[in-house]
């Protein structure tokens, strides 16, 4: 079976490499980008894409303006988001579910769990 | 109907803090009634085809206690609808009974249901009066119905007594049970006591949550103290929200995503692990699954943890500085320059990437010299970065800035205490002025100012050997370091001065030829280092050339002809320094008597000090001069970061004082 392919959004390098090395740890593809703007050329390139794990605070375009437009295109519609942000942030994690984002998680998390969740969600989409 | 109706009377009495036992009586007395009334106006309607004023008396009767009861139960005590109701079924009872052919008619056949009744609403021993009751409207029926009675059915009174023994029956299998239920009861409450007891009496607060996110009905009194009254909407985010709006909100949207079973539940058990502000307390919450539809919510007050770890990590940071400042001095104040020179570059004009590069360099800075807090501050400026949001950026830099200045500040109460070390920039004096710092600490930074920095008697040396060097043809380089010292001049003046013969001595007969040294593979510029240094308690002088080395043969030669002691290495380094010892042959301006270094050795010995002297040949020659401090407090080290380089020394913006006892 081949692997499933991941893209992590994140402007932050560092931020960008954790996520980067607990996927493809847990046997994930990934392909990385480093703002909105990057994201979604990435989405609308790449051919088998399972998942996007993307930061909400980005330069040039943010990660809720992102899906918003990759929402906004029925190709991709269906594609899961899982949405970086930190937890004092609960009005942006509504408007993120409310333009249609998965899931969210709390920077930093835990390889684990932030493995568990792509994991599931991954799952589901193939069951989907 | 029922059902509902004794769901709000269960709320009703619950909201006025009345007991289980309390509340079935409640939902008993308005259950039965509403059944006996039902039964009344049924018999009333049925009575009413053949004897119409009677059934419409039953009907009026029945409907009257269909709706008095409840609304009497409900609004006034309930024992006293207890007692309405079975009044009204001992009459209605017994007038059915009377015009339906007495004792041995249907209705009185339900007398025994009275007893068990009033011990249900009432308690065994409420109850006597009107099982008391019931049991004597046997005789009074057989005696009202005496004339009607048939008389093959058997004496009358027999048959009167055992209906007499079936409603005294009836009163005696409900108040046993209702005794054994009791007793059960009691104990369930005593549990329950002991239970909110622990709840009430724990600094933690619990509560189990629905994965709807409704409350259950127990929870700690603490809660109630944290985050007030529950809510009328019995929704734990909204009990959160009364206290910390944001953190109800999240808590909100986490159990959202449980019952939407987005991630597993692991994932969101830990996305609830945070903690909340609650009138300027924090609160930790964990969540714990208990069983398939309910979560245990344990909210524990951190306030004093947290303050114990940042009071020891403050300590640990304090002494990470205290060790560093001893020894990692020079390393560590160039740190503190760069530290502060970067925090002020910061402002809201920088570009997003040159931002973000100060606070990564900073943070990095921090970690590496053990300074976590701020590193931790500035680590979640990094992460939160946002270009829309720069005011909040530089508001988190500010906040590490103020840390960083907190990091430091104990070191100057440190210094009051043991009147050592005092951390200054240049506007720290004001800044000292300003915040009123202390006597001690002032005076020791202005003191230390009236005092030569040790910067300019090396200058003034490096001056005098570069003028030396180019009247011999040897062109120098000369490396200077003075780890930001200030002495005082009365007493380490003379001391600077005789050094020159030092640094002559080592250009003259140490530093070669350019021609020499390119035969020799060396640089053609000859190097001449001159370093002063706190070591300890000691202050050290270092003279270091790369030039031939001392000629010791030659010097053993003048020390014999002068008749010195010269046989060991001791003897040998000894006589260098003696009056009139020179291993030069020719005498000119700058060199040659030996005088110089003999008026050194004076000096270094009025101070108390030593002189070690390290020779290779061909390679150079080092003097180390070891001082040590006055025991007074006259002589100042203060230190200005310095960057030692051969060209120009910079300055960074901090300097320590140092105060030495």
């Amino acid at each position: 079976m081949s692997k499933k392919t991941v893209l992590v959004v994140d402007d932050s390098p560092s931020a960008r490499s954790r996520v980067t090395s607990v996927l493809a740890e847990g046997g994930f593809d990934v392909v990385e980008a480093v703002d909105g703007v990057d994201g979604h050329s990435k989405i609308s390139s790449l051919e088998e894409l399972s998942l996007v794990v993307c930061d909400i605070n980005m330069p040039r375009m943010g990660g809720i303006a992102m899906l918003r437009l990759v929402k906004a295109n029925p190709k991709h519609a269906h594609l899961p988001f899982i949405m970086l942000t930190t937890e004092g942030q609960p009005e942006l994690i509504r408007t993120a579910k409310k333009v249609g984002a998965k899931g969210w998680m709390v920077k930093p998390f835990r390889p684990k769990l932030l493995l568990a969740a792509v994991t599931k969600l991954t799952s589901l989409d193939k069951a989907g | 109907m029922e059902m509902s109706f004794s769901r709000r009377i269960a709320k009703e009495t619950e909201a006025l803090g009345l007991t289980a036992d309390e509340t079935r009586r409640r939902v008993l007395t308005v259950l039965f009634c509403t059944i006996g009334s039902l039964c009344a106006v049924l018999f009333g309607l049925i009575t009413a085809a053949t004897k119409p004023i009677t059934g419409a008396v039953e009907i009026v009767l029945g409907g009257l206690c269909l709706f008095l009861v409840p609304w009497v139960a409900l609004r006034f005590k309930r024992s006293f609808a207890a007692h309405f109701f079975l009044a009204g079924m001992s009459v209605g009872l017994t007038l059915a009974s009377l015009l339906k052919g007495g004792l041995i008619s249907s209705p009185a056949g339900w007398l025994p249901l009275g007893p068990v009744m009033a011990v249900l609403l009432l308690g065994p021993r409420a109850a006597v009066f009107w099982s008391f009751v019931f049991v004597c409207l046997n005789p009074v029926l057989a005696f009202m119905s005496a004339s009607a009675w048939d008389p093959a059915s058997g004496p009358i009174a027999v048959y009167a007594g055992s209906r007499t023994g079936a409603v005294l029956m009836g009163y005696l299998v409900a108040a046993l049970f209702e005794r054994a239920r009791h007793r059960a009861y009691c104990k369930l409450e005593r549990r329950r006591v002991a239970t909110r007891l622990l709840l009430d009496h724990s600094d933690q607060g619990f509560v189990s949550v629905h994965t709807d996110g409704s409350i259950g009905i127990e929870y700690s009194s603490i809660l109630r103290d944290w985050f007030g009254p529950v809510p009328e909407s019995n929704e734990i985010a909204d009990w959160i929200s009364s206290a910390d709006p944001k953190m109800g909100s999240y808590v909100g949207l986490v159990l959202d995503d449980i019952s939407d079973d987005v991630f597993p539940l692991e994932v969101h058990l830990e996305q609830l692990r945070v903690k909340m502000n609650v009138a300027g307390r924090t609160i930790g919450l964990e969540a714990k699954e208990v069983s398939a539809a309910r979560f245990l919510f344990v909210f524990t007050d951190m306030s004093e943890s947290i303050a114990l770890q940042k009071v020891e990590a403050v300590q640990r940071q304090t002494h990470a500085i205290i060790t560093q400042m001893t020894n990692n001095s020079e390393s560590f104040r160039m740190f503190c320059g760069e530290t502060n020179r970067l925090f002020a570059s910061i402002n809201d004009e920088l570009s997003d990437e040159l931002l973000l590069r100060i606070v990564h360099t900073l943070k990095g800075n921090c970690l590496s010299h053990e300074i976590p807090e701020v590193a931790a501050t500035l680590h979640e400026v990094e992460e939160n970065f946002s270009p829309d949001d720069r005011h909040r950026i530089v508001r988190g830099v500010r906040a590490a800035e103020q840390q960083w200045r907190q990091a430091l500040d104990p070191m100057l109460k440190w210094v009051d205490g043991a009147d050592r070390v005092v951390g200054l920039d240049a506007e720290e004096l004001q800044r000292m002025v300003a915040q009123d710092v202390g006597y001690a600490s002032l005076c020791a930074h202005i003191r230390s100012l009236n005092d030569q920095p040790v910067w300019s008697y090396l200058e003034k040396l490096a001056h005098q050997g570069q003028t030396l060097g180019e009247q011999l043809g040897k062109p120098i380089t000369f490396a200077l370091e003075d780890s930001g010292l200030r002495l005082r001049d009365e007493t380490w003046g003379p001391l600077f001065s005789s050094m020159v013969h030092l640094v002559a001595n080592s250009i003259v007969h140490g530093i070669e030829s350019p021609e020499e040294r390119i035969e020799a593979g060396k640089d053609p510029l000859g190097l001449v280092e001159l370093r002063a240094f706190a070591d300890g308690d000691s202050f050290q002088l270092v003279v270091r050339d790369d030039g031939r080395g001392i000629d010791w043969g030659g010097l053993r030669k003048t020390a014999a002809t002068l008749g010195l002691p010269c046989t060991t290495q001791e003897e040998l380094e000894d006589a260098m320094f003696t009056h009139g010892v020179s291993t030069r042959d020719d005498v000119d301006v700058v060199s040659g008597r030996g005088v110089g270094t003999a008026a050194l050795r004076h000096e270094v010995e009025q101070l108390g000090g030593s002189i070690e002297v390290e020779s290779d040949e061909g390679v150079g020659t080092s003097f180390r001069l070891a001082l040590p401090f006055p025991a007074t407090r006259s002589a100042h080290k203060v230190r200005h970061p310095v960057a030692v380089s051969h060209e120009s020394p910079c300055r960074a913006d901090l300097s320590v004082v140092e105060v030495a006892i």
